[in-house]
């Protein structure tokens, strides 16, 4: 059975995440990284998947909390016999440290006498790969071949199919460590007693989140939504390199059923520069200056059409062929499950843009830049000027041929603008000159071609009739005063016609760019947010308050957003999402500073 | 609060599906790991395998394997009430043990015994000395057991 989106909470050790459900199932899971193939995946097929459950047997309430301050999770069993707890989290080492991927469940009696059920049923490489079961003397061996992991159990687990159970009761206070953990010999001697390692590791993990959410710097009305925001961020960077993936998940769709379903485990350099853009507004600099170095190795390879390629894997690699598990039959039957993603192959302009403004605040906010880091800057700023002017596959990676985005156009005037403010900033060598006639010119074909007159608005592309919800980040960037006639214009056809019910759609399927997809979609968080800040700086403030207090309310029950919504509220796409997490906390700042002090 | 009888739940008649017959068989194994996932299981049906298992669980208690016959008197203690001086008497003396992890289990056996298993309080003495052992493992679960034997007392 297949369980809702929004009803998983998730832990990670900044090397990959697992997702787990209400009912104390981790249904997703890949180790040792994001982007390593699944070991738990039966949100992408319930029967083949795998999974690996921890419940109390008694009929029972399901709830879900964090620890404070933490991304240690907690989900909780009330029945009328007594209340039972299972502790989730995934332990962080230092960085540089030998790695021992990880993922501890400690069970807990709170009331009454609560018999637990522990199933275990791993499925390697996307259900592909054949394992097999080892009992020994600390609990039982997963072995695969090229991936092995040791499940410690102090109770005795007993085999059931390709996995493992077992049945406990704990009696009130008590608790019942479990590690399963990545080894590389089934004949290697490990660890036996679980309980002080789980202790130990429990307090060590709690003390990094906490330690590193005190360099928060918001104080603001929505704190506890904007720290989950924070942490879930965090958690979505790759410790050792510094890359960001866009999301741990991959093929859930945005439409039950529907074709819409990507692998969004790597590191794409709009949502990473985003994701930055977020941390720097926050107070965190070492995320900021560690996606810096990765970025810097990532522009001295250069890419296939340009000095970036869209997305990388979290290692840097540049290839990610998008293939499709046809034995999956995917989230609720929503058939191909993809990995890999081919839109790592596209030309989207708007990269450039999102990156060096980024990189412009970082510059400011964080540590001042290299003079490495400004020639790559400058280099990318000259291959602007030569190719703004193309067609491009967009912000939204449409798969049905190239247009001329005024999204990102808009972006390639904000990558000139940018570096032309940096290189004043820093008095960098630059022909200032040659770019600023360049921005202006496109700035002009904008307002020219990017603008309907008769329909009052910002267009998706040029030629178009058709509006985009992306064009409502022009005032964000200073492109556009925010109560600008043409941008005041374009909020109201946004909300006339890719709103309902406060929540955003890209844009209408159908109308505009043909995205080379059938089926619908569902509303886009991110651009959700992105309409409260237009709003926001618009001076439409009541308005975009109400809209954010309504758009919390779609939150799951741990604060976390997927990419998009359906009619009914339910989460689709990828989960959890850092575009959404990230808008979010830039729609909090803004509506905090306009709203003013009083609370 | 009476800490005796376990879950409020009624215990089960089998275990994972299978019958304290078949687990019974699993007693006799060869395998020590089979023998110790028998007799755990055969504790977690509880006194409706008692006619059936009391008998071999009392004799897993002299099993060639130290840690068979802690997981042997655990379940015998469920299993058999009135043999709990039996099941006792073996995790007392396995606190003793060469091996770290033996007393490491013992001590966390005793423990789950609960402080109202008759003549739990012999378990005691040996599970204050556990809290000077060596091991930190051992000592752990030894301050575990003592705090909670000791909670009604």
């Amino acid at each position: 059975m297949y369980k809702p989106i929004e009803s998983y909470g998730v832990i990670g050790d900044m090397h990959s995440v697992a997702l787990v459900n209400m009912d104390g199932a981790i249904d997703w899971c890949c180790l040792p990284y994001f982007d390593s193939p699944s070991i738990f995946a039966a949100i992408l097929d319930h029967q083949k998947g795998g999974s690996f459950r921890i419940a109390a047997t008694q009929e029972s309430q399901h709830r879900q909390m964090y620890l404070p301050d933490s991304n240690v999770l907690v989900t909780r069993f009330l029945g009328s016999d007594g209340v039972g707890e299972v502790v989730d989290f995934m332990p962080v080492q230092p960085a540089g440290a030998t790695k021992t991927h990880e993922i501890v469940r400690v069970a807990r009696a709170i009331r009454g006498h609560i018999r637990f059920r522990l199933e275990c049923r791993p499925a390697f490489d996307f259900a592909r790969r054949p394992h097999r079961v080892l009992l020994d003397g600390r609990g039982a061996i997963f072995d695969s071949g090229p991936q092995k992991f040791a499940l410690i159990s102090r109770f005795p687990l007993h085999c059931l199919g390709d996995g493992v159970a077992v049945d406990f009761v704990l009696h009130p206070g008590e608790s019942a460590t479990f590690i399963l953990r990545q080894i590389e010999d089934v004949h290697a001697r490990g660890l036996l007693e679980t309980r002080l390692q789980g202790e130990e590791a429990l307090h060590e993990t709690l003390q990094f989140w906490r330690n590193w959410l005190k360099g928060c710097r918001y104080q603001g009305r929505w704190r506890e939504m904007v720290y989950r925001s924070a942490l879930l961020l965090k958690l979505l960077t790759f410790q050792p390199t510094g890359a960001i993936v866009a999301s741990p998940t991959c093929s859930l769709p945005e439409t039950i059923g529907g074709e819409r379903k990507w692998d969004y485990r790597y590191s794409w350099i709009r949502d990473a520069a985003f994701t930055v853009y977020a941390f720097l507004r926050l107070g965190f600099t070492s995320e900021a200056a560690a996606f810096m170095s990765w970025l810097e190795e990532r522009a001295r390879q250069g890419g296939a059409h340009g000095p970036l390629q869209v997305m990388y894997g979290i290692d840097g690699r540049r290839e990610l062929p998008e293939v499709e598990l046809p034995h999956l039959e995917g989230y609720r039957g929503s058939r191909p499950v993809r990995i890999g993603n081919a839109a790592a192959e596209q030309f989207q302009l708007d990269i450039y843009g999102e990156l060096i403004d980024t990189i412009h605040l970082y510059n400011k906010a964080g540590s001042p830049i290299s003079y490495d880091l400004w020639k790559h800057l400058r280099q990318m700023a000259d291959w602007v000027v030569g190719h703004w002017e193309k067609d491009d596959d967009g912000i939204w990676e449409t798969r049905g041929g190239q247009q001329a985005f005024v999204y990102s156009k808009v972006q390639c005037w904000v990558a000139l603008d940018r570096v032309l403010k940096i290189a004043q900033e820093r008095s960098f060598p630059i022909n200032a000159e040659r770019l600023a006639r360049e921005r202006d010119r496109i700035y002009e074909t904008i307002m020219q071609r990017g603008y309907h007159a008769e329909r009052a608005s910002f267009v998706q592309h040029f030629g178009s009739e058709a509006v985009d919800a992306a064009n409502l980040i022009m005032p964000l960037v200073q492109f556009v005063a925010p109560a600008d006639p043409r941008m005041l214009g374009t909020l109201e056809r946004t909300l006339e016609e890719l709103v309902s019910d406060s929540l955003v759609h890209r844009y209408a399927i159908g109308r505009g760019a043909c995205d080379g997809l059938t089926g619908t979609e569902g509303t886009f968080n991110m651009c959700t947010f992105w309409l409260v800040e237009a709003l926001a700086r618009a001076g439409r403030l009541d308005e975009a308050r109400f809209l954010f207090e309504k758009m919390l309310t779609y939150a799951n029950h741990l604060g976390l957003y997927g990419e998009e919504l359906g009619p009914l509220g339910e989460t689709l796409g990828n989960f959890p999402q850092a575009f959404t997490h990230i808008g979010l906390i830039r729609a909090a700042i803004k509506l905090d500073a306009n709203l003013g002090s009083e609370k | 609060m009476s800490d005796r009888h376990e879950p409020q739940t009624q215990p089960p008649a089998a275990y994972l599906d299978r019958s304290a017959a078949d687990w019974l068989a699993g007693l006799r194994s060869n395998d020590a790991l089979e023998r110790r996932l028998a007799a755990y299981a055969l504790g977690e049906i509880g006194p409706t395998a008692k006619v059936l298992a009391q008998t071999e669980l009392l004799a897993a208690l002299g099993d060639a394997e130290p840690f068979v016959r802690v997981w042997a008197a655990a379940a015998l203690a469920r299993v058999a009430p009135e043999s709990i001086p039996q099941a006792l008497a073996s995790l007392v003396d396995a606190t003793g043990a060469e091996v770290y992890w033996i007393r490491s289990l013992a001590a966390w056996q005793l423990g789950r015994l609960g402080p109202a298993t008759p003549g739990i309080d012999a378990a005691l003495p040996p599970l204050e000395a556990l809290r000077n052992d060596p091991d930190r493992n051992v000592r752990t679960e030894a301050e575990h057991a003592c705090k909670r034997l000791r909670r009604n007392s």
